[in-house]
């Protein structure tokens, strides 16, 4: 679906991170108690992006404006879903890896979206640009041959 | 993911009460009229039509909360208002749904019609340092003369339908923290958010009868105009109405600033960077359905720019989205009624009569899910000459009238021939043509590269000609100014 108002990128955005807070819980219960440094690093990820999820309810109050309300073109929801399925248990690497996955779609997002629509998001895209380092400061870390080494 | 439609709030709202003196009170009045969610077509409550002994009975209560009000420090005064801005923003999402299910418009219109609602709120909570005087020391030897800003006492708000939470806000809070009280008289059509915020003023502990709500219709407004006890008047609306009003106001001795119609151009230049200034006029033009009084009406291309601006206009609003705005991915909603429709549908009718040319027909749009919604899709009429109906008259809707001009000149030329004069925009990147439409143009709202000319809450909303009847403005230091009056004080002491 393109999203085509504030509104509709803001409640994505926020859909996002609802969904990686809930798909490291996911991985975090899948992978057991076989790793607890991976398990105390995904629950950490998990409450910031919950934080982010919180503050980006804040911007969407506080900045909505006329300007705001100029259609936007060029984002398709569809291209960043991240999937949170659960089911059955997870070695630590497969873990990391769907982890890493997400955090560069995620990145994905917040990169596309500030492109096209940094005018029309005001202080939102402030909040996108440093999302985007985020993920991708922890995908680089998830991806890192240390913490892989670790898991395996 | 991504299942974008949000939940109403209530899907029936009953029969609403009026709030007078603190407490929230039935009116006797046997008459009451249905509140329709146009996206719907269904009632989602019933609007009393107070009585005039219930409005005498809401100005009784104001006028003796005067007295204590009035004394109560502007310190004090400043902390109601801190309190109801945080209400406002715990409530913020239940009161712009309450907004889309009342009016139609989308959730984002009326998340930003909020929030510049609460805006209103934190300028006038900065009543201690905007209500002082001034003075001058030794106007004579030995002799000071002081200016000191006071209240008057009742104030009230005739609101309108398109902006029934923010426009209250335009007035209500610069009343209540300099001192006065007040009464708020929504439009029957969508009384639901006021009546909301009225929940959120009790809860804020305004002391009884500082505020006030009396529901109704016409017979309410009249009340209200001949009590003695009111001393001023804001209206937005019409400019029938608004004309009537400040009229019937000012006979009556009291104070009045009524805002009304508009008829607004967007005048686009040839060396507009199109893909910076479609944006604008969409939400321009279709925001709102329409139905703002800084709405484009409007479309002047200026020379050469003609054949692409219209085509890419005409493209990107036959893209908009149109549905209940309470599904985000929606762009614009439906028009107020069904009556409010047919009259669109009417000046519809009218520009193809007096023979412009429809290239985009908004007519009979079925919107999935919502058949009995008031919608009317996008429109554009292109060849529309400068006398006819649909470029002279408002029309409070989402229809495009494309006017051709020569050059700058000639689309001032258009702008001062119309007798309003709300707002007018143009679209350019010469400094020196964007200079000379501020200079020039007798509107009250000029846009240089912008769509919406909406002055935030620290500076007045203006409007000229038929646009505005009164002397100040309301929001920022002329509300301020219109609900005080500066008493001099000269002294000396032997």
């Amino acid at each position: 679906m393109e999203l085509r108002t504030f509104g509709g990128v803001l409640r994505f955005a926020m859909e996002l991170e609802a969904s990686a807070e809930e798909l490291y819980k996911n991985l975090v219960s899948r992978i057991g108690d076989e790793d607890p440094v991976t398990t105390e690093l995904f629950t950490k990820y998990s409450r910031e992006h919950s934080r982010r999820h919180r503050l980006l309810e804040e911007i969407r109050q506080r900045n909505i404006n006329e300007v705001l309300l100029e259609p936007i073109s060029g984002i398709e929801s569809g291209t960043y879903t991240v999937n949170t399925d659960a089911s059955g248990k997870m070695d630590s690497a497969k873990a990391i890896n769907t982890a890493a996955d997400a955090e560069e779609k995620t990145a994905g997002f917040y990169e596309d979206t500030y492109k096209v629509g940094r005018a029309a998001l005001g202080e939102a895209a402030i909040a996108f640009k440093r999302f985007q380092q985020e993920n991708r400061e922890r995908e680089r870390a998830l991806r890192s041959p240390g913490c892989n080494e670790r898991s395996t | 993911m991504s299942s974008s439609k949000l939940a109403e709030v209530k899907k029936n709202y009953g029969r609403i009460r009026n709030y007078v003196n603190g407490r929230w009170i039935e009116s006797s009045s046997t008459q009451a009229l249905n509140v329709v969610n146009p996206a719907t077509g269904e009632t989602i409550a019933q609007v009393p039509l107070s009585t005039e002994k219930e409005v005498k009975e809401a100005v009784t209560a104001a006028k003796e909360a005067f007295g204590d009000w009035r004394e109560t420090p502007p310190l004090s005064r400043a902390n109601y208002m801190f309190k109801l801005k945080n209400l406002m923003e715990e409530h913020f999402e239940e009161l712009a749904r309450i907004l889309v299910q009342e009016e139609g418009k989308t959730i984002d219109e009326s998340r930003g019609e909020i929030r510049r609602g609460i805006e209103n709120v934190e300028v006038a909570a900065g009543i201690p340092s905007m209500m002082m005087g001034y003075n001058l020391e030794n106007i004579s030897p030995g002799i000071d003369e002081e200016a000191v800003i006071q209240p008057l006492g009742v104030f009230c708000v005739v609101a309108p339908f398109n902006f029934p939470s923010m426009v209250t806000l335009w007035f209500m809070p610069y009343a209540v923290a300099t001192g006065n009280t007040y009464i708020i008289k929504p439009s029957e059509q969508v009384p639901l958010s006021q009546n909301k915020l009225l929940e959120l003023v009790d809860e804020a502990g305004f002391p009884p009868g500082v505020v006030n709500l009396v529901n109704g219709a016409k017979e309410t407004v009249e009340a209200l105009l001949e009590n003695p006890d009111i001393r001023g008047v804001s209206f937005v609306g019409s400019t029938r109405t608004g004309k009537y009003i400040y009229k019937k106001a000012t006979e009556n001795g009291k104070r009045a600033q009524c805002q009304c119609g508009a008829k607004n151009f967007m005048v686009v230049m040839p060396d507009a960077e199109l893909d910076k200034v479609l944006p604008g006029l969409m939400t321009s033009f279709y925001g709102c359905a329409g139905e703002r009084c800084l709405s484009g009406s409007v479309l002047v291309p200026v020379g050469d720019i003609y054949k692409e601006l219209t085509e890419r206009f005409v493209k990107a609003a036959s893209k908009l989205k149109v549905g209940y705005g309470l599904d985000e991915s929606v762009q614009m909603g439906p028009v107020i009624s069904k009556r409010h429709m047919e009259r669109v549908l009417g000046y519809i009718d009218k520009g193809i009569q007096e023979g412009a040319k429809l290239v985009l027909d908004g007519r009979g749009l079925k919107v999935d899910g919502y058949p009995e919604g008031f919608f009317i899709g996008p429109t554009v009429f292109d060849e529309v000459r400068q006398d006819m109906t649909i470029a002279k008259e408002e029309i409070f809707g989402p229809v495009t009238s494309i006017v051709r001009a020569k050059n700058l000149d000639d689309a001032i030329g258009l702008i001062h021939a119309s007798p309003y004069g709300n707002a007018a925009s143009v679209f350019t990147s010469s400094g020196k043509v964007a200079r000379d439409f501020k200079y020039r143009v007798q509107c009250g709202n000029i846009g240089v590269n912008i769509g919406i000319n909406a002055p935030m809450a620290f500076f007045p909303f203006s409007g000229f000609k038929e646009s505005f009847f009164g002397d100040l403005h309301g929001q920022g230091r002329d509300a301020i100014n219109f609900f005080t009056d500066r008493k001099i004080v000269i002294s000396r002491w032997p």
